[in-house]
């Protein structure tokens, strides 16, 4: 038993609402995730799917407004302001130098928190949320190689009949209607890192 | 926070305050014993501080505290009590106890970690104590009145022994107050009464105290005539009598009745019915509302001492009789430690104030949305009652919203003096380290800034300082050979400017030599020989500003290596504040910090260029003025104008950040506009598209992502929910200023 729909969450997710509820709020989002039990938000970008651990995320939030900084790297969308707080937005086809799709209107903000600060993460779509053991995360990603494989902490596999032999043991599965697919678990900390906003050289070419 | 660490810090907070009461007491004293006679009132103050903490650390169990102001407290009571003098060498035992107190206050990491060894300024004190001055043969006082005499404390009747030392009358000063209003009536009679010589004591008087009014005695020690005194002092109710001894001529029986009044008899009985052994507890009553008079008192004449750094006279104690009973100069209530708070203040973490300023923030743009909501009810016809209706409640609640933001900014204010006082040490020290007699005067101490401000001033300003000392006061044989007092002068100043706060810092030292700070910057490399010729004196002495220079070519202890100034450049932009110097060879150098008064909201100057919205902070916006492009002139490359006869370098802001233009807003091909902001001593000019308008912001601060964007300080809202970038005036300037020195000298000519 590897992979798990979880409904309700999916049902949340799928409306577009927050997956933050009233008490989350009350109790200012710590919500302790048993560590065998790891929940996954799942989500699109540019065609692959990736998964960020739930309890990193505060809230789904539609497409805001943002601000544009100048001087920043070319994947922060701008700074956006959601209830009085600021936070800096990045689109992350750009930030993973995936092919950018053109966004529907199923594109969401994904609301993470590191390190106590807000972030928005611009994807596609967001498809469910999902859970997956620990032991049946890849902790290395193989095939990946180059600047990416620093922003991926590990590999999971969502949907589908899991195939012998693909390393995720072959106990029963739900059988879905869509092969099984990588779902990609990004890190956060090597993806947000401060140093990596800003645009260097003093020299500032234009490129406007 | 635990409970534990509460009550420590409450604790701590408090000793701070006490401690650096009787640090300005000190700095007070010292002036005073150069200039002759040290104020009695001032030792007796100094005492009082030291006697609460000492009742403070017993409430909260610190140990060494308690033991070292225990100490402290014997050796200022011989001081006091004239046992021991006011040297220079007391001074710095009893400075050397502050300090000691600091290092006691300082949170340890490690709570296991044993106390600062206090020892050995035990030592010292009791070493003090021990060299008391031997008892001087005691006068007979018995002419005083027994009367009188049961009723003085030991300092009491010391200043009265003082008194007669020195050659004063005695004199009692009766005076009888109507009840409502023997506040203002007894302060008003002792500001008449210091001008003449010195209160001694109150005493309450027997003589008929009837329901609605109080009748006192004040013993006087002066060096007038009753006849002077009666003529100053004699009014209304108030009656002058000299106490003399029945030898001396113009003796007058001691303590006459007045003949109005025959209740004699009931006078020494009522005074001394107290047991005599603690006359302290005597007269609560009337002895509060002396207290209350001496604390004013000494307030006031805080106030008017340049050299001391004054706070103002807060609403730390509330002229409430009942709660002065131990702030008695006399020394009343000195036996009984209170267990009430020293000081009617609330401390609050300023990151608490920050979120109720975010939150006030957060009305501001609910209320502009009401007014959206009120402009589309304008609409529509059938609603007209409503909104006018709302529109009254928004008026309403927008001045109530200003109130609450503007109180919100006064519970963050704090007077300067808090930085001065510690300066004031600084200086203390270091003159005696390098054996340079300085004057530090002191003015605008009771100036108010944010307190996130004034922490981050006294690194600069300790900074400055310093340099005066170390660079700019000459040693006293220079001096003398120039022709300068022996005594070298530091002024510390800081005064309001509109919304603005100039802190100034000024010696009469040697100035600065602008051909020996070019000739210095040509040998470290900093400017190229060809720069340093063409280089004028106001951009020289600018160079002092620049990293890593230094006017010493060895570093010394107090002046460090060349991180001077250019931290405090760095330090005071931080603040949105400018630096200008102005010298002069062999006269001196003065130092101008200019600063906002608080950070949290700021005035802004809301711009636009190719569409995007940016803010500048007002206070470093020196002017706005509309350019025609023909007056633009090129210097290899670089846009300049003429601006008050000077060159100020251009720097188009959609060049600067490549803005991407966002929309297609008209401009004026013939006209551009032009923000001259300044910060430290540089001005650039910055072109933008257009100017619309001031208003308050408060500051959000940007993630640590984008917080060292290079040119944006922070973010802030604009309505509606839109964010706006806040410019960093100072990187800009640096940036152009940069930019600009590779071709143009650019005329800052702010240096006279």
């Amino acid at each position: 038993m590897s992979v798990e729909r979880e409904d309700l969450w999916q049902a949340l997710l799928r409306s577009g609402e927050t997956i933050a509820t009233d008490e989350d709020y009350e109790h200012g989002y710590k919500r302790d995730v048993p560590q065998d039990l790891q929940q996954y938000v799942s989500f699109r970008v540019s065609g692959e799917i990736y998964g960020l651990p739930i309890h990193e995320i505060e809230e789904i939030s539609k497409v805001f407004g943002t601000t544009h900084v100048p001087r920043t790297a070319d994947f922060l969308v701008g700074i956006g302001n959601v209830r009085g707080r600021i936070m800096p937005v990045v689109d992350l086809a750009k930030r993973l130098r995936l092919r950018p799709m053109e966004r529907g209107r199923a594109a969401r903000v994904l609301i993470v928190h590191l390190n106590d600060e807000p972030y928005g993460l611009v994807v596609d779509a967001v498809i469910d949320v999902i859970r997956i053991p620990p032991d049946k995360v890849e902790e290395r990603p193989g095939g990946i190689t180059g600047t990416r494989a620093e922003y991926i902490r590990g590999l999971g596999r969502r949907k589908g009949v899991a195939g012998p032999g693909k390393g995720l043991g072959g106990a029963e599965m739900k059988a879905g209607e869509e092969p099984e697919e990588i779902v990609i678990i990004l890190n956060l900390a090597t993806l947000l890192d401060p140093k990596d906003f800003v645009r260097v050289g003093p020299g500032e070419e234009g490129r406007g | 926070m635990s409970a534990v660490d509460q009550n420590a810090s409450e604790f701590i907070a408090e000793a701070q305050e006490v401690i650096e009461t009787f640090s300005r007491t000190l700095l007070e004293l010292e002036a005073q014993s150069r200039s002759g006679g040290a104020d009695p009132d001032l030792v007796n103050a100094a005492f009082r501080a030291i006697h609460s903490l000492k009742g403070l650390a017993g409430l909260f169990g610190a140990q060494a505290i308690g033991g070292l102001s225990h100490t402290l407290e014997s050796t200022l009571d011989s001081l006091r009590l004239g046992k021991l003098a006011l040297s220079r060498a007391v001074l710095d035992v009893l400075f050397e106890a502050i300090e000691v107190f600091g290092r006691l206050l300082t949170p340890r990491d490690d709570p296991d970690e044993p106390d600062p060894d206090i020892e050995p300024i035990l030592v010292r004190l009791r070493a003090l104590t021990e060299q008391e001055a031997p008892d001087l043969p005691q006068d007979n006082l018995e002419w005083v009145g027994e009367a009188i005499l049961s009723v003085l404390t030991e300092y009491e009747e010391h200043r009265l022994r003082e008194n007669i030392r020195s050659g004063r009358g005695l004199y009692r000063v009766h005076a009888k107050f109507d009840i409502l209003a023997i506040d203002v009536g007894i302060e008003q009679l002792k500001d008449k009464m210091k001008v003449y010589g010195e209160v001694i004591t109150y005493l309450p008087s027997a003589d008929g105290s009837s329901d609605d009014s109080i009748e006192l005695d004040i013993l006087l020690g002066s060096k007038s005539s009753l006849a002077e005194l009666s003529a100053a002092l004699a009014v209304g109710d108030v009656s002058v009598h000299r106490l003399a001894p029945a030898d001396a001529p113009s003796a007058i029986t001691p303590a006459p009745p007045r003949p109005s009044q025959p209740s004699t008899p009931a006078q020494p009985q009522r005074i001394a019915s107290p047991t005599p052994a603690e006359p302290r507890s005597t007269s609560s009553g009337h002895n509060g509302h002396n207290g209350h008079n001496g604390h004013n008192g000494h307030n006031g004449h805080n106030g008017h001492n340049v050299v001391a750094a004054p706070m103002p006279a807060s609403s730390r104690r509330e002229p409430a009789p009942s709660l002065l009973a131990d702030d008695v100069p006399e020394g009343a209530g000195v036996s009984e430690t209170s267990l009430r708070s020293l000081s009617q203040t609330v401390r609050v973490d300023l990151r608490r104030l920050d979120l109720l300023m975010n939150l006030v923030g957060e009305l501001g743009l609910v209320q502009n949305n009401l007014a959206g909501v009120l402009e589309h009810l304008r609409q529509l016809d059938r609603s007209a009652d409503v909104s006018r209706e709302l529109q009254v409640q928004i008026r309403d609640m927008t001045r109530k919203l200003a109130l609450l933001q503007q109180g919100i900014l006064d519970v963050r204010m704090v007077p300067i003096g808090q930085v001065f006082d510690k300066l004031a040490r600084v200086v203390r020290k270091l003159s005696r380290d390098l054996d340079k007699d300085i004057r530090l005067v002191i003015s605008g101490a009771e100036t108010v800034l944010d307190k996130l401000i004034v922490e981050e001033l006294s690194d600069p300003l300790m900074h400055m300082i310093r340099n005066c000392i170390d660079h700019g006061i000459e040693a006293a044989p220079e001096r003398a050979r120039l022709g300068k007092p022996p005594a070298g002068r530091i002024e510390l100043r800081a005064f309001q400017k509109g919304n603005r706060v100039v802190i100034e810092v000024e010696d009469d030292g040697g100035g600065i030599d602008w051909l020996q700070i070019r000739d210095m910057a040509v040998r470290k490399g900093q400017v190229t020989p060809e720069e340093g010729v063409s280089m004028a004196p106001s951009e020289a002495v600018n160079l002092i500003f620049a990293p890593g220079f230094s006017i010493r070519e060895t570093a010394t202890e107090v002046s460090g290596r060349g991180v001077g100034m250019d931290v405090v450049k760095t330090n005071i932009a931080k603040l949105s504040g400018m630096i200008d110097v102005t010298t002069e060879v062999g006269k001196g150098t003065k130092f101008s910090i200019t600063l906002p008064v608080t950070l949290a909201i700021i005035q802004a100057l809301v711009i636009q260029s190719a569409g995007h919205t940016f803010c500048i902070p007002l206070n470093s916006v020196l002017e706005s003025i509309m350019v025609e492009t023909r007056e633009i002139s090129t210097i290899e490359g670089h846009e300049v104008i003429i601006l008050n006869k000077k060159t100020l370098p251009l720097l188009h802001l959609s060049r600067l950040f490549s803005l991407r233009p966002l929309s297609r807003s008209y401009r004026d091909p013939h006209r551009v506009y032009v923000v001259v902001v300044g910060l430290a001593q540089h001005r650039v000019g910055l072109v933008v598209d257009e100017l619309l308008g001031q208003q308050d912001v408060v500051i959000k601060p940007l993630g640590s992502a984008v917080r060292n964007v290079p040119g944006i300080a922070g973010a802030t809202e604009l309505g509606a929910n839109r964010t706006v970038l806040l410019l960093d005036v100072g990187r800009l300037v640096d940036e152009g200023v940069r930019q600009a020195d590779a071709t143009v000298s650019i005329g800052v000519s702010h240096v006279r």
